[in-house]
């Protein structure tokens, strides 16, 4: 929507994010899950921002992050953020919806709808959360060549845009940090720009595989991964931080408690009793 | 099989007592509304505009995506939802068809109104209605919908003639009392602005009328709104408030405090109830139906064999 823009002619947002990979500074991209909580992460001063799978399953549909969302969903959502923003976006783009074809279209239509960069993860479809347990992985040689297409996609449409592999080899079922590692590996030969190790335990972890690859990694603070400083990060070698669903922890928790003591219900509802409702909600579907 | 919300509202509505109708505008918010046991919801344009486009609520908006928002939302909730139609999305033509959509979308009820396309926010100057023969026309073309294909949907007719250029309360009843002859359930009356005045049309109009209490308009209480003879009075954007409120102290916090934030932010909430978030959004309910539906001893292995919160 030119003109509707609030900022002033702009470096486009894949080169912008490219700049800041390949640049030198730890960088934290907090998650958003609309415009809304996108314009709010741009005005606090972020450089980046990502649309986390999980808020935007939560927030948009009320369920949990386990491979519900659609490509359609996804792409339509970057579009609404990426027309609001004039910083990059990273879209997390879960397995790629499907097989490695699938995966060429995933990456065409995310870029074409104005991502900055994507990231694409080795998890069997329908994916989780990193941080819930019960994830399994496709094998490396799928998901390698998952990414060698998605590189071919993404050198064709806009070579700036980043394209970050995950790998959620170090929690899911048979998984291990060496599988982690040589994950990583792998897919940073077949064209990643960086990595995103999920779910990484401790900060020797962190240490051995920024030590171990050529690219740059991406860490999300969360769940199983130690909340670790920027400081400590910074040390550690780490490029990229996510806080994944922080702003959709407060805007949840902001709502909970506004309604709650909003003037209205016919009877006031106990904390308790409330979430037992809510949860209730949930299990008649 | 559950009653249609249609036919839930027409009942709620027959029984003594104001309904107060927050404003929803995705999922997550339309289920906090339905477990703070509010007996209605609203899908309020100018949120969904804010959320969905960052954008003021000035008829950017289209009926594609108030419809597909009504449907995530009405997915999730069982509480009758009534949909903000704006204009109708253009002339009598295109508000029957936002009527068919809402229809069958899930809404309740919706309300149109009188506005010259593209509309604004009721309580934000600049705004300009159109031709009282017009109007009429498209609410009997809302309601000829209506009738045929759920006639419990609730059809409001909202009139935004006491804010406009030479606009007045006679206008405002005027309009209401035709608006009702050509089908409409109930009236919407936007911009009121004294106590006198929500009294005198609540007398005057030949329907139940819904408030929204907000703007130019005087926050009364419920009761007060009750003794008035208010139905319906709306609270559209106080969620959308809350959540940008939340979420601009948080990301203001942690922009300058990074983790020492996030970790204090998550230890404030350890006991709230959306503290355990992965519980709160589900993760266990989705655990069940999984060891239900899928090879269950597989389902036990992977959760026992992988990292990660165990729901």
């Amino acid at each position: 929507m030119s003109g509707l823009q609030n900022g002033a002619a702009k470096v486009k947002a894949s080169t912008a994010m490219r700049r800041l990979v390949e640049g030198t500074e730890t960088f934290v991209r907090p998650g958003c899950h609309d415009a809304l909580s996108a314009r709010i992460a741009e005005a606090a001063g972020f450089k980046a921002i990502a649309m986390s799978g999980y808020a935007v399953s939560v927030s948009l549909l009320g369920k949990p992050d386990v491979g519900l969302i659609t490509l359609t969903e996804t792409v339509r959502m970057c579009r609404y953020i990426c027309n609001a923003v004039d910083i990059p976006v990273m879209v997390d783009a879960d397995t790629g919806y499907g097989n490695v074809i699938n995966v060429m279209r995933t990456v065409d239509e995310i870029i074409n709808a104005g991502a900055g960069g994507l990231f694409i993860e080795d998890q069997v479809d329908p994916k989780r959360c990193g941080h819930v347990a019960g994830k399994r992985l496709v094998s490396i040689e799928e998901a390698a060549g998952k990414i060698r297409a998605a590189d071919k996609v993404r050198r064709e449409l806009d070579p700036d845009v980043i394209l970050m592999a995950r790998t959620d080899g170090r929690g899911a079922m048979g998984g291990s940090f060496q599988e982690s590692l040589d994950r990583a590996k792998a897919y940073a030969d077949a064209g990643a720009d960086i990595i995103f190790p999920e779910g990484l335990t401790s900060a020797d972890e962190i240490a051995a595989m920024v030590d171990a690859l050529d690219v740059p990694i991406s860490y999300n603070r969360t769940g199983v991964s130690p909340m670790l400083s920027l400081a400590e990060l910074e040390q550690l070698g780490v490029r990229m931080v996510a806080n994944a669903i922080g702003a959709f922890r407060a805007s949840s928790r902001a709502l909970w408690d506004h309604l709650g003591e909003a003037e209205g219900p016919p009877a006031q509802i106990a904390p308790q009793a409330r979430l037992e409702r809510f949860l209730q909600a949930e299990s008649q579907e | 099989m559950r009653k249609r919300t249609t036919t839930a509202l027409r009942e709620r509505l027959a029984e003594p007592g104001i309904l107060v109708k927050p404003g929803a505008f995705n999922a997550m918010s339309g289920r906090i509304i339905e477990a703070a046991g509010f007996p209605i919801m609203g899908l309020s344009g100018y949120s969904v505009s804010a959320s969905l486009l960052g954008k003021p609520d000035v008829g950017l908006i289209t009926l594609d995506e108030m419809v597909t928002t009504t449907r995530y939302i009405t997915a999730a909730t069982s509480v009758p939802l009534l949909a903000d139609g704006d204009t109708g999305y253009g002339n009598a033509i295109n508000a029957m068809r936002t009527t068919q959509e809402f229809i069958r979308a899930g809404a309740a009820g919706m309300h149109i109104e009188d506005q010259v396309a593209p509309k604004r926010c009721g309580h934000v100057a600049g705004k300009e209605i159109i031709p009282i023969e017009e109007a009429v026309g498209k609410y009997a073309a809302c309601a000829h919908v209506r009738d045929e294909m759920d006639p419990d949907f609730l059809l409001i007719a909202r009139t935004d003639a006491r804010g406009v250029e030479g606009g007045s309360v006679d206008e405002v009843i005027r309009r209401a009392n035709a608006y009702v002859e050509a089908g409409a359930d109930m009236i919407f009356p936007e911009g009121l602005i004294t106590e006198e005045e929500v009294a005198r049309v609540c007398r005057e109009v030949n329907a139940p009328i819904h408030y929204n209490r907000t703007g130019v308009s005087p926050f009364l209480n419920k009761q007060r709104l009750e003794e008035l003879g208010v139905a319906i009075v709306s609270n559209a954007s106080g969620a959308l408030r809350a959540a940008t409120r939340g979420m601009w102290d948080y990301m203001e916090g942690f922009a300058a405090e990074d983790v020492a934030y996030a970790l204090r932010f998550l230890e404030e909430t350890k006991d709230h109830p959306t503290g355990n978030m992965h519980e709160f959004v589900g993760f266990p309910e989705i655990r069940k139906l999984e060891e239900t539906y899928l090879p269950k001893e597989d389902v036990i292995a992977r959760y026992a064999n992988s990292l990660g919160y165990k729901p």
